[in-house]
């Protein structure tokens, strides 16, 4: 008897987490599936039921394929270059034979603490004012060119913000799993006359990959979210040349009213973040069995 | 020279902040003329003009109010359940913690619509409480996570001497389980606080006007869209609060963050 009032006793301290999560996060993501199935405008009581007619014509849809596809090339872009640099800065950072290592590290990883939102809105002054009076010292002011403006070159500008403002955040993580290689391993590579090019690519690489692939997991999961950036710097613009998959739902329901259409997108969208995700998942987890 | 090289690309890794700060102390005619320019004289003109024109101080009393109301809500909700699942059987608690990691996929905008719509029928949009409580329900999973993770480790005779002694499950909690798990409080209230302090989109669609600093700035941008000069101080003004913490709690801030992402 009074093993049983303990255990309901202890169960009870989860209610206030287990009901704010269910009517903000679980009852949403249950009625968005139903509400993908309908018609609904935002607005009115009522909605008709259409079945799956809303995820057949996305399919067809232009703007939502090109979404797709703005979204997977500023994705790729960000990813590669996030991991990347992020990997080099992290193994020079962690070398001994670098000074001012703690500047170093703060003077990259600060853009992360800051709001994207804000950040957009320097990085729209700068490719507008700072660039060109940067080339106007040079004498090469009319060679400047729109960074914001080019249909073909915009989805990068914002990529390269986006860049400077997550790349610090996979630079520590990195440098977190380079810290973490056991020393004797390097040590013991040392002795066999391994010099540091043949300790870097042979040793640290090697045993950081399932780090890397967090952080490549990491990038992509948060580039492929991609809002406030084009949402403020270009609003989603030159044409429709930097509309993501999340402002084409976003516009979708705010700007057209088309509710349960964006509920549908929204869940493609669900879906291709989970398939991306998991399939990085598994990649990781055979390198890690590798070695 | 290596260490020179990286210095110099750190320094220009962070020109955009030089760029903004040069230019909140420029005149208007100035930052066009002559934008890389050091400023002609240093008046704060602009900073008194964009504190008043955008009423910065309330938006910074709201970005703290609702930032800390949401932490400290996150923190008790999420380390209740995870004392809860840490000490409940265990199918349950694999059944609970299941429950909550359904949120780890979900990216916001798959819930965005429908959450707006659960937030008019429960007459929330434009209320500020309302925000903290929507913050609370999407950022506690991570929390229940991490509180989970740690607390399961904590022995349990611990907690039945104290039982012994006459406590009740609430008193053990408050006062045996939530000191020994400060260095978790610490880890949620880094990762939670940065993401509220710095989010946009759900307060934008929640609040509907100008209340937080990122909000507050993005108005601002679009209100007054070629006065760079106004616009550059109030950048400054709404990135120095978040600067001079990670300066001051640089240590925590950043193992906060790697705590959090080789969690998820």
């Amino acid at each position: 008897m009074a093993s049983r009032r303990t255990r309901y006793s202890t169960l009870g301290l989860a209610l206030p987490a287990l009901a704010l999560y269910s009517v903000f996060f679980v009852w949403p993501l249950a009625s968005g599936l139903y509400l993908s199935l309908t018609d609904w405008n935002g607005l009115a009581k009522t909605c008709n039921f259409v079945g799956l007619r809303n995820f057949a014509e996305l399919l067809g849809d232009s703007l939502f394929v090109s979404s797709i596809v703005v979204t997977l090339k500023y994705a790729a872009f960000v990813t590669a270059l996030q991991v990347a640099l992020g990997l080099i800065l992290a193994l020079l950072l962690s070398s001994e034979r670098i000074r001012f290592r703690p500047f170093l590290t703060t003077a990259f990883f600060l853009p992360k603490v800051m709001s994207a939102a804000i950040i957009s809105v320097i990085w729209t002054f700068l490719f507008g004012n700072a660039f060109r009076g940067a080339l106007g010292l040079i004498g090469m002011e009319n060679t400047a060119f729109s960074w914001l403006g080019d249909p073909d070159r915009a989805i990068y500008s914002l990529g390269i913000v986006e860049i400077w403002h997550g790349l610090g955040y996979y630079m520590i993580i990195l440098m977190a799993g380079i810290t973490a290689i056991p020393s004797d391993v390097l040590e013991a590579a040392e002795i066999d006359g391994a010099g540091l090019w043949e300790k870097t690519f042979h040793v640290t690489l090697p045993l950081l990959a399932p780090t890397i692939g967090v952080c490549a997991i990491l990038a992509a999961a948060n580039s492929l979210r991609a809002f406030e950036i084009p949402f403020i710097m270009t609003a989603g613009g030159p044409g429709f040349s930097t509309t993501t998959l999340a402002y084409f739902i976003y516009n979708t329901a705010f700007q057209s009213k088309q509710f349960g259409y964006g509920c549908a997108a929204a869940l493609y969208m669900l879906a291709g973040i989970m398939a991306v995700t998991l399939a990085q998942l598994r990649i990781v987890q055979r390198k890690g069995v590798e070695y | 020279m290596l260490s020179i090289l990286l210095v110099m690309i750190a320094v220009a890794y962070m020109l955009p902040f030089a760029f903004a700060v040069t230019s909140s102390f420029k005149s208007k005619a100035e930052i066009l003329l002559s934008p890389i320019a050091l400023p002609r004289s240093w008046s704060v003109r602009n900073y008194v003009e964009a504190i008043k024109r955008s009423n910065f101080a309330i938006s910074l009393m709201y970005s703290l109010t609702i930032t800390a109301t949401a932490v400290a809500g996150i923190t008790i909700a999420g380390a209740t359940a995870g004392y809860a699942i840490a000490r409940s059987h265990s199918a349950l608690s694999l059944a609970l913690l299941s429950f909550f990691g359904m949120s780890m996929f979900v990216p916001f905008q798959t819930i965005m619509i429908p959450l707006l719509r659960t937030a008019m029928s429960l007459r929330i949009v434009g209320s500020v409480p309302g925000l903290i409580l929507i913050y609370i329900g999407l950022g506690c999973p991570l929390a229940v996570f991490l509180y989970y993770n740690y607390m399961r480790a904590i022995p349990r005779a611990l907690e039945e001497s104290a039982v012994i002694e006459g406590c009740t499950h609430l008193q053990v909690f408050r006062h045996i389980m939530l000191p020994l798990a400060r260095p978790v409080t610490g880890v949620v209230a880094v990762l939670q606080g940065l993401w509220i302090w710095n989010d946009f989109l759900l307060p934008y669609l929640i609040l509907q006007k100008p209340l937080t600093i990122p909000l507050n700035q993005v108005y601002f941008y679009h209100s007054f869209n070629r006065d760079w000069n106004y616009i550059m101080a109030m950048f400054v003004l709404s990135t120095v609060p978040v600067i001079l913490l990670f300066l001051c709690f640089q240590r925590r801030i950043i193992s906060g963050l790697i705590a959090g992402a080789v969690k998820q």
